[in-house]
């Protein structure tokens, strides 16, 4: 008897020590080499999401409505009666999992140097391919799936 | 002595229980991925991807602040751009290349101080060979207050990048003088690259 309770404990104690560390092999993430790789394929390589513009860098702190427009600045997004600045879109389960997006300064737009409300700033969306992460796991790996990201370019004036 | 084989018994059978309660949500997540595991289309169940508009570009960007993280399947991309070209070969309207604003029409194109409208830019040797590009309507703006065009504002195109297929030729490989007076033949390759297109208009000043 007291052999049986023996082998008994002894193959649950085999069966959990095997469920420990034998069955389970954790996911690991793709490298990024091999995302770059991926995405190639859906964007022209070399393509960079988060620099796609010269002489742009994403905002740190939020920028808010100006009180005038800048009429002496050689870019268009400070001389825009909807002006707009960039900022980073970031997201962990993405790749690239920083991407460069427009965001509007003001709510109404800059009309006869002021804000009016009676109008208003709207952001104009494109799609940009990313790579998004699956639940899946295959061959060790998270499977990362090519999908399209809206993401906003710049803003215009619109009648609401 | 004789409870030591019971509590060896009990050990095994917390530890073994121990184990199930751990791994009850990855078998959980396994019953998911088994759910996730048909078409490829149930991965990505947006609420962008699940309304597909019958002009999904221009619906998209008509939408405010709903497009902040969304994103769609990569096949339906090209096919939302042949639809809307397709959409604007069909439409009933004439061209409207007028500058005025149209607040009865729920596009931001139409109801932006800066209107534009599409054209087709055509290209056989590319893929998607259409693509909707945008034109300013107006050299000035819409005043929002007198609703005329105001010639003290410019309305300008803005130009964005969009993936596309090109269609290269190479000649095959190990080609002499004799291959290279017939052009025609050539491996077939498409690669992508970027093209700079006009995708709407903003006012500046």
């Amino acid at each position: 008897m007291l052999l049986k309770v023996e082998a008994a404990a002894q193959i649950l104690l085999g069966f959990a020590f095997c469920q420990t560390f034998g069955a389970h092999i954790p996911c690991r993430e793709p490298s990024d080499a091999e995302l770059e790789s991926m995405l190639s394929r859906h964007l022209a390589p070399g393509v960079s999401l988060l620099a796609s513009m010269e002489d742009v860098l994403p905002d740190q702190d939020l920028k808010s409505c100006p009180v005038n427009v800048s009429q002496t600045s050689s870019r268009l997004q400070d001389r825009s009666a909807s002006p707009w600045s960039y900022r980073v879109n970031e997201d962990p389960r993405r790749y690239p999992r920083r991407v460069l997006e427009a965001y509007c300064l003001c709510e109404g737009c800059l009309v006869d140097r002021q804000e009016d409300r009676s109008v208003q700033s709207e952001p104009f969306h494109q799609e940009v391919p990313v790579l998004q992460k699956s639940g899946r796991c295959e061959a060790g790996q998270y499977v990362y799936q090519p999908s399209r990201l809206q993401v906003a370019q710049f803003c215009i004036c619109t009648f609401p | 002595m004789d409870w030591a084989p019971s509590l060896l018994l009990f050990c095994a059978l917390s530890v073994s229980f121990a184990w199930a309660a751990t791994t009850e949500p990855k078998d959980q997540s396994k019953g998911a991925k088994g759910k996730r595991k048909g078409p490829a289309r149930d991965e990505v169940q947006l609420p962008e991807a699940q309304a597909p508009g019958p002009n999904p570009v221009l619906k998209r960007n008509s939408m405010i602040s709903a497009a902040d993280s969304s994103y769609t399947l990569l096949e339906d991309y090209e096919q939302s751009i042949q639809e809307m070209v397709s959409q604007l070969r069909n439409s009933s309207e004439p061209a409207d290349s007028k500058c005025q604003v149209n607040l009865r029409l729920w596009r931001s194109n139409k109801r932006s101080l800066s209107p534009w409208a599409y054209s087709i830019n055509h290209d056989a040797t590319r893929i998607p060979a259409d693509i909707p590009e945008a034109q300013c309507l107006c050299t000035g703006c819409i005043n929002p207050f007198t609703m005329q065009e105001d010639r003290t504002i410019v309305s300008i195109p803005i130009y964005s990048k969009l993936p596309v297929r090109r269609l290269l030729c190479h000649p095959p490989e190990g080609s002499g003088a004799k291959t290279r007076r017939k052009k025609k033949r050539c491996h077939k390759e498409y690669k992508m690259v970027m093209e700079t297109i006009a995708v709407g208009c903003t006012c500046i000043f």
